[in-house]
């Protein structure tokens, strides 16, 4: 039996380095990475939920933790991530639905969605100073 | 050639679970959000209260349930492109499985916990 060679030459699938970056693909891969973090998000969420249920003491920890500032600037970056992966999320659906695939409105959306993803958490941020908490 | 790997394809129903899914959220996660932010100030007392009020409750547990159902099918794509090893493909998955379900069961369960005796320590 013949084992075949471990390479062969061949280009594989084109490469990150001979990639010029662009919207569209950045759009892609953000994505993927804000999911991956809205996963760890969704797990935080599960046990924080957990620590209010059972854990009081536990659940003061963490609280002074999410309201320091490095907490602040954790909780900033999971609330873009899920603002992020929401509106690319419609975005997705919409193409499902056959329109926006054009490359200029795909540009465009990606954009727009990645506009949203850091904006829209500051309006979570005015919600709560507006209420005063 | 690559070598095939055990893993099922997704087909047609894990499609529509993600399409499904994400319509869900697109409206849940948003409800939440704001639900959340404007009825708390970061302390126990009061988070358990916002809880104790059915409305919150379900909205955090619909959210908190289909959020876990969407993670466990992306994580699983993102498990099929980068893991080809069948064994080790299979490993993660599982291991994909065990942790979704145990924070869906965990976080449901201190959902209803909380709903049913929103005073600490009762």
């Amino acid at each position: 039996l013949s084992v075949p060679p471990k390479s062969n030459a061949r280009p594989l699938s084109p490469h990150l380095q001979v990639w010029r970056w662009h919207i569209t693909m950045a759009s892609s891969i953000f994505h993927r990475a804000t999911g991956a973090a809205l996963y760890g998000g969704a797990l935080g969420l599960a046990a924080w939920f957990g620590a209010a249920a059972f854990a009081p003491d536990l659940f003061a920890q963490v609280n002074a933790l999410l309201f320091s500032p490095l907490g602040q600037v954790a909780l900033y970056g999971l609330a873009a991530s899920l603002c992020y992966h929401l509106a690319n999320g419609v975005r997705h659906l919409i193409w499902d639905a056959g329109h926006g695939l054009e490359p200029k409105a795909a540009n465009s959306s990606a954009w727009l969605v990645i506009g949203f993803g850091l904006l829209a958490p500051l309006g979570l941020w005015a919600l709560a100073l507006a209420k005063g908490g | 050639m690559a070598k095939t790997s055990s893993h099922k394809p997704h087909g047609a129903s894990h499609f529509l679970q993600e399409r499904v899914s994400s319509a869900a959220l697109g409206l849940l996660a948003p409800v939440f959000a704001v639900l959340l932010v404007w009825g708390n100030d970061g302390s126990l007392e009061t988070l358990r209260a916002w809880l104790s009020n059915p409305l919150n409750a379900w909205v955090s547990a619909a959210f908190l349930f289909v959020s876990v159902w969407h993670m466990m099918m992306g994580l699983d794509v993102i498990i099929d492109d980068y893991i080809g090893k069948p064994g080790v493909n299979g490993l993660l998955k599982t291991i994909n499985y065990a942790v979704s379900i145990a924070a869906a069961a965990g976080g449901l369960w201190s959902i209803y916990s909380i709903l049913t005796s929103p005073i600490a320590g009762a």
